[in-house]
């Protein structure tokens, strides 16, 4: 080999070290960034308000929502309140509810030809949008919802259906915090508070084999597994025959007692306790728990869902367990519970985390 | 009768003439791999040992994929850094930090100028090794249409890719469109690993959580042939060097070597002190040595015609998740949990 090839060679090499060096010492740093965080899985079944507590950390710790995200989310609404009314009528033909003659017409046009997918809302389309909101019908499938799937919001949307029509409309907080739209894959959000860096997960999005990928999240710090103490008397959109509530004991089962999870911190959020509180005055527990032989009571209800929770957890020492109720939806409420959940994180010496 | 009961009487029937056939099969067949192989004499081969220890992935790797040049090696980790290496210089040339950190695999284009990588965030990223701006490698394109997890990649060349999903189907790719092209949804389990056949650029394997693996073709986006055996998922499949068997690995604590032209299995690899599943399989140039990466931290090195193991490495301190043979057939790579990648020689 030539004198100078072998010098090209060497400076090729030089040049080779000196860039690995500086990618080294790159992930030093990165190391010590990532080390420093606190990573917290949120868990739970669909439709319990996972992602109603990410968009929380957003609005509180982040700022809020970016202007793009915003125009997503006012599509999304415009789309689904057509998709509320489809659903109450369709609810009417399965529970057997007789639509009035004057709407009757107008009810079945509407499931012929408006367009699901599409955020349009024409001024004849936002007139026949409130006549059917209105009729009486709809507002009778609306009060036995809990026998079809109807999204919690669609009431909150409907009642505003001028707003959400008017081509000025731009969605509020509160707005996209009742917008439901299914979490894709994973979402992650990082945000300071209290000189921590924190980072939740939600992974809710995954409908594969959970054996597959769960060892991904071996190092998380703490689990937060998010209950929707309403859906006692709810059947699953994926199986009609099974309970809500039951599956989500039956997720929680496995989840807190897996092998990787298993000495992991855990917090319970039983969540949509505003409209646990409204229904548990109608409709007993007994529905999900025959065994139940309390007071339908908010106190008793309340305190036996979490006693349920709670007795599936196989390995209760040497983990700390805590539960709150929340109102995702409420971001005061959600503060607090977050704060209090962080606090102590913090006060049960957070180094513990960092061994 | 009701509709459970029919479903499970003719469940009952299929399972029946499944175990006819399976006999006929076994009573035509002359022999056994095992037996035909009987008289040749056991390989003997030098111990591989460690060569390079490619260390500074902070987490635990998922993927790894040699280069066409034989000395490129990329690997993926969870924490969230795509690394590409030098073998023989032992350094690293790119590290691309990812969007997601959950990623479960990783492959480079034979041209070499792409690498892609796939995971929880159920989309396949496409990075360009050439467009390097300030020390940082953009993404090239993000192909979405996965409605569950990327499990394994794999390119056909610079504008073609091919992904495997948990939502049970694989997805062949125009990368410069960013779209679909084909298709194959007929596994019941999540897709957890492909293989290109070589010498066909028209046609794959791929192995599922149904346990079974099936071969597809490119154009049609049909599937071919299913093979059943296995009794667990599958998490890796790797075609014979001569493309007419193939390999896997699984849950079921055993290796199995398919023949696409007999149709069916010819050895289980396997004993009775293996309690643990197979991540990843790859097979020597020759195609006489199988390797495996186990759970329980150790590789296999089979024989793949006597079905005997003829070594054990034991040399990481975690599972090993992924491996490949280079090219060139003269380096096994094996990366780790134990955020180490080993190249044995």
């Amino acid at each position: 080999m030539g004198k100078k090839q072998s010098k090209e060679k060497r400076k090729e090499y030089k040049r080779q070290t000196k860039k690995s060096k500086r990618i080294q010492k790159q992930f030093e740093k990165q190391k010590q960034k990532d080390d420093n965080e606190v990573k917290i899985l949120l868990l739970g079944t669909g439709d319990s308000g996972k992602s109603t507590i990410v968009k929380q950390m957003q609005i509180l710790y982040k700022g809020g929502f970016e202007k793009d995200e915003i125009e997503i989310y006012k599509n999304v609404i415009r789309t689904n309140i057509k998709s509320y009314i489809k659903t109450l009528i369709k609810a009417c033909e399965t529970l057997n509810i007789q639509i009035d003659q004057k709407n009757k017409v107008l009810a079945h046009d509407f499931l012929e030809t408006v367009r699901k997918n599409s955020p349009e809302i024409t001024e004849e389309l936002r007139e026949n949008l409130k006549t059917l909101w209105d009729d009486k019908a709809l507002k009778e499938a609306y009060v036995r919802r809990d026998e079809f799937q109807l999204p919690d919001a669609a009431k909150f949307f409907l009642d505003q259906i001028d707003t959400i029509a008017d081509k000025n409309f731009t969605p509020k907080e509160k707005d996209i915090l009742f917008c439901r739209i299914p979490t894709v894959g994973v979402k992650e959000i990082h945000f300071e508070v209290n000189e921590h860096v924190w980072r939740l997960i939600d992974v809710g999005g995954q409908r594969s084999e959970r054996r597959k990928w769960i060892h991904q999240f071996e190092n998380v710090n703490m689990l937060i597994f998010i209950v929707a103490a309403s859906e006692y008397n709810q059947i699953l959109y994926e199986e009609q025959n099974t309970n809500r509530m039951q599956e989500s004991l039956q997720v929680f089962k496995k989840y807190v007692n897996n092998e990787y999870f298993k000495k992991k911190d855990l917090v319970i959020l039983l969540n949509k306790i505003d409209l646990f509180k409204e229904k548990i005055e109608k409709y007993p527990i007994t529905k999900c728990f025959p065994e139940y032989s309390g007071k339908n009571n908010f106190e008793d209800t309340s305190k036996f869902i979490k006693k349920q929770y709670l007795s599936l957890v196989k390995r209760k020492k040497k983990r700390k367990i805590n539960s709150h109720f929340t109102c995702s939806t409420n971001t005061d409420m959600t503060k607090k519970v977050i704060e209090s959940v962080l606090n102590s994180v913090i006060k049960s010496d957070i180094n513990r985390y960092f061994m | 009768m009701s509709i459970e009961d029919r479903i499970s009487t003719v469940k009952e029937e299929i399972k029946q003439l499944k175990n006819e056939i399976n006999l006929k099969k076994s009573n035509l067949s002359e022999s056994s791999l095992r037996t035909l192989a009987s008289d040749i004499p056991p390989l003997e081969t030098s111990e591989l040992v460690v060569r390079v220890h490619l260390t500074g992935h902070l987490g635990k790797v998922y993927g790894v994929h040699w280069a066409e040049d034989s000395n490129h090696i990329v690997s993926a980790s969870q924490d969230g850094k795509v690394i590409v290496w030098d073998a023989q210089a032992q350094c690293k040339i790119h590290a691309i930090r990812l969007r997601s950190n959950w990623v479960m695999d990783c492959a480079f284009s034979p041209s070499m100028n792409l690498v892609a990588c796939g995971g929880l965030d159920n989309l396949c990223t496409i990075y360009d090794l050439s467009q390097e701006e300030e020390g940082r490698i953009n993404i090239y394109r993000e192909l979405s249409s996965h409605t569950g997890y990327v499990s394994c990649c794999r390119f056909l060349d610079d504008q073609r890719i091919v992904t495997s999903s948990g939502d049970m189907s694989c997805i062949l790719w125009d990368i410069e469109s960013g779209s679909k092209i084909t298709e194959f949804a007929d596994h019941n389990g999540d897709v957890m690993s492909l293989d290109l056949k070589p010498g066909d650029t028209n046609t794959f394997a791929s192995g599922a959580c149904d346990a079974t693996s099936k071969l597809w073709d490119l154009r049609s986006g049909t599937c071919e042939a299913t093979f059943e055996g296995h009794q667990s998922d599958i998490n890796s499949v790797q075609f014979f060097p001569d493309g007419n068997a193939f390999g896997t690995g699984s849950d079921d604590a055993t290796c199995r070597l398919f023949d696409i032209r007999a149709g069916r299995e010819l050895m289980e690899y396997t004993n009775d002190n293996i309690l643990c599943g197979i991540s990843s399989v790859a097979f020597s140039i020759s195609g006489r040595l199988m390797f495996a990466g186990y759970d329980n931290f150790s590789v296999h090195v089979w024989d793949v015609l006597k079905g005997n193991d003829t070594a054990i490495l034991e040399e990481h301190s975690n599972r090993v998740s992924c491996l490949g043979v280079s090219k060139d057939g003269m380096a096994l790579v094996t990366g780790s949990w134990d955020k180490e990648l080993k190249i044995w020689a």
